[in-house]
């Protein structure tokens, strides 16, 4: 077993044997989640996430991390958390240029606009992300930016729109 | 080992298998960001640990890219904005954003992208970026996008050296060091091997196919060896895998010996490149059925999914399938009863169901599966002849290197002098109308212009063209280099992997076999594969 050709062989072998075992995956072996999903994600407003995504992003904290990193470095405008007095649900949030406003729909109560203006700025965003504290992030597709606001109808009972409501939540516009 | 441990080994490698799944199903508006030679290139660079050169590549590469950035220092957009990872992309993406880059840092050449620092140079080849490309996607998965963000920082300074280049690869090396043996533990090969050789009394040339089996039916039941042994597939490439091993080190002793290699070798420590050499000159036989699946050659479907996996074993075997020609037989045949075993035992079905899986079999005898062989050779002279004839449609001078394969010998010389060897300049406009290439063919297939053998074979590869309906065969070749290329080399591959065929398919007519013929032989395997299953799976077929 020692000697110098059987050590080598056992070198030999186990790479060809991790090799075989790295490229083994069949449909049903698990995936990670990619940096390239994450990045359309972050990016494509077309790009619709997997459900492995959507579960990382509710679940696991380093991807939640490295989604947090990567808007950090392309946001548009970012609206940080509220200020330490604000009590209560937020309807208003302004910062970067830009102004978010929850409003009520007058024809149906369970519906909320959430209306986003550009203050000062010619940009168009076209992604709105949510951090709630220490928890998951979502994303909100802004289809039509025409002529400096959007708006986007929401149900009251939608987890965006409870995220966007909280003073400790965190916007970046993208 | 433990039970505990042999799990918690198996978690842990299994987040690498995870993340090489991720990398190959990796899509770029449906079509795969990496092909499948990059992904075995990458696993390459993992198991033999030659990372460290490709490391410096790609932090080189990092430069390169924030510098082609609008955003400076941006390097994402370069890897995740250029499209699928083909050095033509990313060749075609640094000419349209050269203009951004400070000339005095970054050039764009047709080969390369030459990058200057104040403390010296490096070139960037095009042809390597794929791999650079996956590399980084896989650094990504195993160590997460902050911790590499931190590691290449220092590189989107606008003043960074190349010193500063040479820190942060290794800095990346030894962060990928220390994921790996994490990941990537050798005690579970090692065990293998070890196991193995240990039954062959350290003797891997009596390795033959009734050792094999008589293997499997004794460590797929043992508590501790059956978590390495369990499918009969794995055992018998485990097995391939130690007769490749031990002769690749034979044959590198013998090179120690004759100095061809150099001296400063220790027992078990390979020079990681001269490993990385090995693992290629291994896997000679598959290379050309995974080339297949990546460009240009994806353009044409020779083989469909069905029938590269009929080939899988029998080329990731090579040369021995000669020499263990019932194991490869077995493994195509009986490994789909197992695999369907496995799965139904995944999502606990009942012992009645698993019985009905054995009793079931499998779904072709050995006679059949020969039959499936003989098809697959059938269909691939049948690629080749369809090959020819969109090779000739373009007047592309390759056709003869087919003609030679499926008719050594003929006189070709009337076809030469009419296929056109010089490459359409690309400021020329061609005019390949219809009634041109008409005519052309028509020419081709005249037996007073190119000789009767030549008219023939030409009618057969146009009956062949004109009986394949899968993708490539029905596009139009002329004005497209890629399937010019695709069908020229694709031949080629199928050449060799039809020589693997062919001559396992005459090891198979030559083996004497105890019961007289395949029936019998099939019906005694299938006794031991049956009995063999109940005692596995606890069925009591």
């Amino acid at each position: 077993m020692s000697s110098p050709s059987t050590k080598d062989a056992e070198t030999i072998f186990q790479a060809l044997d991790q090799l075989d075992h790295l490229l083994s995956a069949t449909d049903e072996t698990p995936q990670k989640v990619g940096f390239n999903e994450l990045f359309s994600y972050a990016h494509n407003p077309k790009h619709v996430p997997s459900p492995a995504l959507n579960n990382a992003l509710m679940n696991d904290l380093s991807v939640r991390r490295d989604l947090k990193r990567l808007l950090s470095k392309q946001a548009l405008a970012h609206l940080p958390r509220a200020a330490a007095a604000s009590t209560g649900d937020i309807v208003e949030r302004e910062a970067d240029g830009f102004r978010l406003t929850l409003k009520v729909s007058k024809a149906d109560e369970t519906q909320i606009y959430l209306l986003i203006e550009a203050i000062d700025r010619s940009e168009s965003p076209s992604l709105v992300f949510v951090q709630e504290e220490d928890g998951p992030i979502y994303r909100l597709v802004i289809d039509d930016f025409y002529d400096g606001e959007a708006q986007i109808l929401l149900q009251s009972d939608n987890e965006v729109l409870k995220a966007l409501r909280k003073a400790k939540s965190e916007v970046i516009l993208r | 080992m433990g039970s505990e441990e042999l799990l918690l080994e198996a978690g842990k490698s299994s987040e690498l298998t995870a993340i090489f799944h991720t990398l190959a199903e990796t899509d770029v508006e449906g079509e795969a960001k990496f092909s499948p030679m990059v992904c075995r290139e990458i696993g390459k660079l993992i198991v033999c640990r030659t990372y460290a050169t490709p490391l410096l590549e790609l932090c080189h590469l990092v430069v390169a890219a924030g510098e082609l950035s609008l955003q400076k220092g941006r390097y994402e957009f370069f890897f995740w904005d250029s499209g699928v990872a083909k050095s033509s992309s990313f060749f075609a993406y640094c000419q349209q954003l050269e203009f951004y880059a400070n000339p005095h840092r970054l050039k764009v050449n047709s080969q390369t992208i030459d990058l200057t620092y104040k403390d010296g140079e490096f070139a960037i080849q095009y042809s390597r970026m794929p791999v650079l490309s996956a590399l980084l996607e896989f650094m990504l998965s195993a160590l997460g996008y902050c911790d590499m963000d931190d590691a290449l920082k220092p590189l989107s300074k606008h003043d960074a050296t190349k010193q500063d280049v040479s820190e942060a690869a290794n800095s990346l090396s030894r962060k990928l060091y220390g994921y790996l043996k994490e990941h990537l533990p050798t005690a579970q090969s090692q065990r293998k091997f070890r196991k193995i050789l240990s039954y062959c009394d350290n003797d891997a040339d009596v390795i033959d196919d009734a050792l094999i089996l008589n293997f499997w039916q004794t460590a797929s039941i043992d508590d501790e060896k059956g978590v390495d042994f369990k499918t009969f597939d794995s055992v018998v490439l485990t097995f391939i895998r130690v007769i490749q091993a031990v002769k690749s080190a034979r044959d590198l002793s013998a090179l120690r010996h004759a100095g061809s290699i150099g001296g400063d070798h220790e027992a078990g420590e390979i020079n990681p490149d001269l490993l990385s050499e090995t693992l290629e000159s291994v896997e000679e036989t598959i290379t050309p059925l995974v080339q297949l699946n990546q460009s240009p050659f994806d353009q044409v479907k020779f083989l469909n999914k069905q029938e590269q996996t009929n080939l899988t074993m029998l080329l990731n075997a090579g040369e021995l399938a000669l020499r263990l020609p019932l194991s490869v037989l077995r493994s195509d045949v009986f490994s789909p009863p197992q695999a369907r075993l496995t799965q139904a035992l995944r999502r606990k079905a009942k012992n009645s169901e698993l019985n009905e899986i054995i009793k079931e079999g499998p779904k072709e005898t050995y006679q059949e599966r020969q039959i499936i062989y003989q098809k697959l050779c059938r269909h691939i002279e049948h690629s080749l002849y369809a090959s020819l004839h969109a090779l000739a449609t373009a007047r592309s001078k390759e056709a003869i290197s087919i003609i030679l394969k499926l008719a050594p010998g003929i006189d070709f010389s009337g076809l030469h002098n009419m296929l056109n060897s010089e490459k359409r300049p690309t400021n020329v406009i061609s005019l390949p109308s219809k009634s041109i290439t008409d005519h052309f063919m028509d020419l081709l297939h005249d037996p007073d212009q190119v000789g009767e053998d030549v008219a023939k074979v030409m009618s057969q590869a146009e009956t062949a063209y004109k009986g394949l309906a899968r993708k490539g065969f029905k596009e139009d070749v002329r004005s497209n280099d890629d399937l010019v290329e695709a069908f020229s080399k694709g031949a080629d591959l199928l050449g060799l992997i039809s020589q693997d065929i062919d001559a396992y398919l005459e090891r198979l007519d030559n083996l004497p076999l105890a019961g007289g013929g395949w029936h019998a032989q099939y019906s005694y395997d299938r006794s031991v594969f049956d009995a063999q299953f109940s005692k596995i799976y606890g069925g009591n077929a």
